[in-house]
């Protein structure tokens, strides 16, 4: 798997210069399964040191989700929540978004078709 | 409109219909004998039966009935059919004969034509038997009491009507200086000879001395017999209809327990397969509905599985949200599995490849052992094995009946079939998940995959 992270300053909506209010990308390509979920779960936690609370889990190359993806994507969105933040989905493929669905988890994310349609709700 | 034969009204009145016919096989040679002897006319009685007969006459006209497995309900059919048939038995049985007198000594034997409303009860009754409003073996029980009944009675006032008709001067009632103008008590002596003589007991207080009598008793004797006989091969066939399928069963069992004890296998798992064939039977006394299902076409098959089990499927919010078409075609798909205590339904280490639904029963999800701990109850109207079904991964816990459990099994196969033919199942799997999705997180932020 690879991870590829890019910070969208300035997308944070009401106070945009307040620290964490902008919209933190991570974009995962491949699987995300046993072995690659860890490099997700450091990234997070990463960012959420440095502050980050809006991130955007970007699947749109994903092309797998196991269960220890789905509970690193779990852990965080809690963890998240606890903290005011935020964790949305995008670009899910039908495969991943039938496992989210059918575990009963997609109404717990905020998902959305594509990147784009991410920005385009931030930006409003 | 025709009448249906298994409508509230037509049985009450074929009830009805029942009781008459009951009546004239019962009262009707009592009166003919007290008729014939002191020169009485029949009761008004008789004449209210034969008007309820014809009544009955016109509604059988009026009423669809099965044959050969098929409804007859148009109007010239029916009335074709009861032309060609009981029509005229039962058109002689109610017209009121007994109103022609010979001339010279009141009733003739036309009056005995009303007896032809037997025929009624073995019809009426057989027609409960398919229409299943009461069991073959009680009815069969109804049909020899009442038969028992009418032998009794008719040999009690054929013997009566001898003893009355002096055919000889030292008849029995002369011989037992009975009086002649107590009907009631002559027929209670009657009767009591006859009950005497067909079970064989014979007292010997009032015995046959004229050659009437004595010809009378020998048939007696014989009919007695022929009764008894009778009374015991129905009795052994409704006691064999009642405990025959158990008792095969119990063969069954013990030569199963046998060649498995000759294998070598543990007394324990023998009692497990026991006590799980002893389940399996208070659920299905020992029948294969499977047999009986292969051979019904799809829709049939649905409506009998879907009224079988309509109880339990209201309590599993599968099917009480699924539409009625889903719900059988679900039924007829999803395979139906019993688990004894202590089994497992879903076993650690395996591909999910199956979710299952529980309809009856307590499963525990544990931990694989050694840790072997109980992570979670399900109950009836739950389901697992969902997460390694979608997720396609191997389980890492198991789920195990902790009573018996009847559940019903979605495979791989038959759930690709289903998304494929039945646009609504993957939202109804989507609801259903919704109402999973607590158990889910804790389950997935566990780490276990079941």
């Amino acid at each position: 798997m690879d991870l590829s992270l890019t910070v969208e300053p300035g997308l944070g909506g009401e106070r945009p210069a307040e620290q964490g209010s902008e919209l933190l990308i991570v974009a995962i390509k491949g699987e995300l399964d046993t072995n690659t979920s860890g490099q997700l779960e450091l990234a997070l936690q990463e960012q959420l040191q440095r502050g980050a609370r809006r991130i955007v889990l970007d699947m749109t190359a994903m092309d797998y989700v196991s269960s220890v993806g789905l509970r690193v994507c779990l852990a965080y969105l809690k963890r998240l929540k606890s903290e005011a933040g935020i964790l949305m989905l995008a670009g899910l493929n039908e495969e991943v978004q039938e496992v989210f669905d059918m575990a009963g988890f997609s109404g717990l994310f905020e998902i959305f078709p594509s990147l784009e349609e991410v920005r385009a709700r931030h930006q409003a | 409109m025709l009448l249906r034969e298994d409508s509230a009204f037509k049985i009450g009145w074929d009830v009805l219909i029942c009781l008459i016919a009951l009546a004239t096989g019962l009262i009707l040679p009592i009166e003919l004998v007290q008729g014939f002897t002191y020169g009485r006319d029949l009761t008004d009685w008789w004449m209210a039966f034969s008007a309820i007969g014809l009544v009955d006459v016109a509604l059988t006209f009026l009423t669809s009935y099965e044959e050969r497995g098929l409804i007859v309900s148009d109007s010239k059919s029916v009335a074709r059919g009861y032309l060609l048939g009981w029509f005229w038995l039962d058109i002689v049985a109610n017209l009121p004969f007994f109103l022609f007198k010979a001339s010279h000594h009141g009733l003739t034997l036309v009056a005995l034509l009303p007896l032809l409303r037997l025929q009624q009860l073995v019809r009426i009754t057989g027609r409960w038997e398919d229409i299943q409003l009461l069991n073959s073996s009680v009815l069969r029980i109804i049909r020899y009491g009442m038969c028992i009944m009418l032998i009794t009675n008719w040999n009690a006032c054929l013997w009566l009507w001898i003893g009355l008709r002096d055919f000889d001067p030292q008849g029995w009632i002369q011989r037992l200086a009975l009086p002649r103008d107590d009907f009631l008590d002559l027929y209670l002596h009657s009767l009591y000879w006859t009950v005497t003589t067909l079970a064989t007991v014979g007292y010997g207080d009032i015995v046959p001395k004229t050659r009437p009598e004595l010809l009378m008793a020998i048939a007696m004797m014989i009919t007695g017999a022929l009764l008894y006989a009778f009374a015991v091969g129905n009795v052994v066939s409704i006691l064999n209809q009642f405990d025959g399928g158990r008792a095969e069963f119990r063969r069954r069992q013990s030569a199963i327990a046998d060649y498995l004890a000759l294998n070598g296998v543990d007394r324990d798992v023998i009692t497990r397969l026991r006590r799980f064939n002893d389940y399996q039977w208070s659920r299905s006394r020992g029948f294969d509905a499977r047999e009986l299902f292969d051979e019904l076409p799809d829709e049939l098959r649905g409506e009998v599985i879907h009224s079988m089990l309509r109880e339990t499927i209201k309590n599993v919010p599968l099917f009480a949200e699924a539409p009625q078409s889903l719900q059988q075609r679900l039924l007829l798909l999803l395979r139906p599995q019993s688990y004894p205590p202590g089994t497992a339904l879903l076993e650690a280490g395996k591909l999910g490849d199956q979710i299952v639904f529980v309809l009856r029963g307590i499963v525990e999800i544990s931990s694989v052992p050694p840790l072997g701990e109980a992570l979670r109850r399900v109950e009836c109207g739950d389901y697992i094995g969902d997460l390694s079904f979608f997720l396609r991964e191997r389980r890492n816990a198991r789920a195990v009946a902790t009573t018996y459990v009847d559940a019903l099994v979605l495979s791989r196969p038959v759930f690709d079939e289903l998304r494929q033919q039945e646009p609504q199942m993957k939202a109804l799997l989507q609801v259903m998940a919704q109402r999973q999705s607590l158990r889910n997180q804790e389950l997935v932020l566990a780490g276990i995959v079941l």
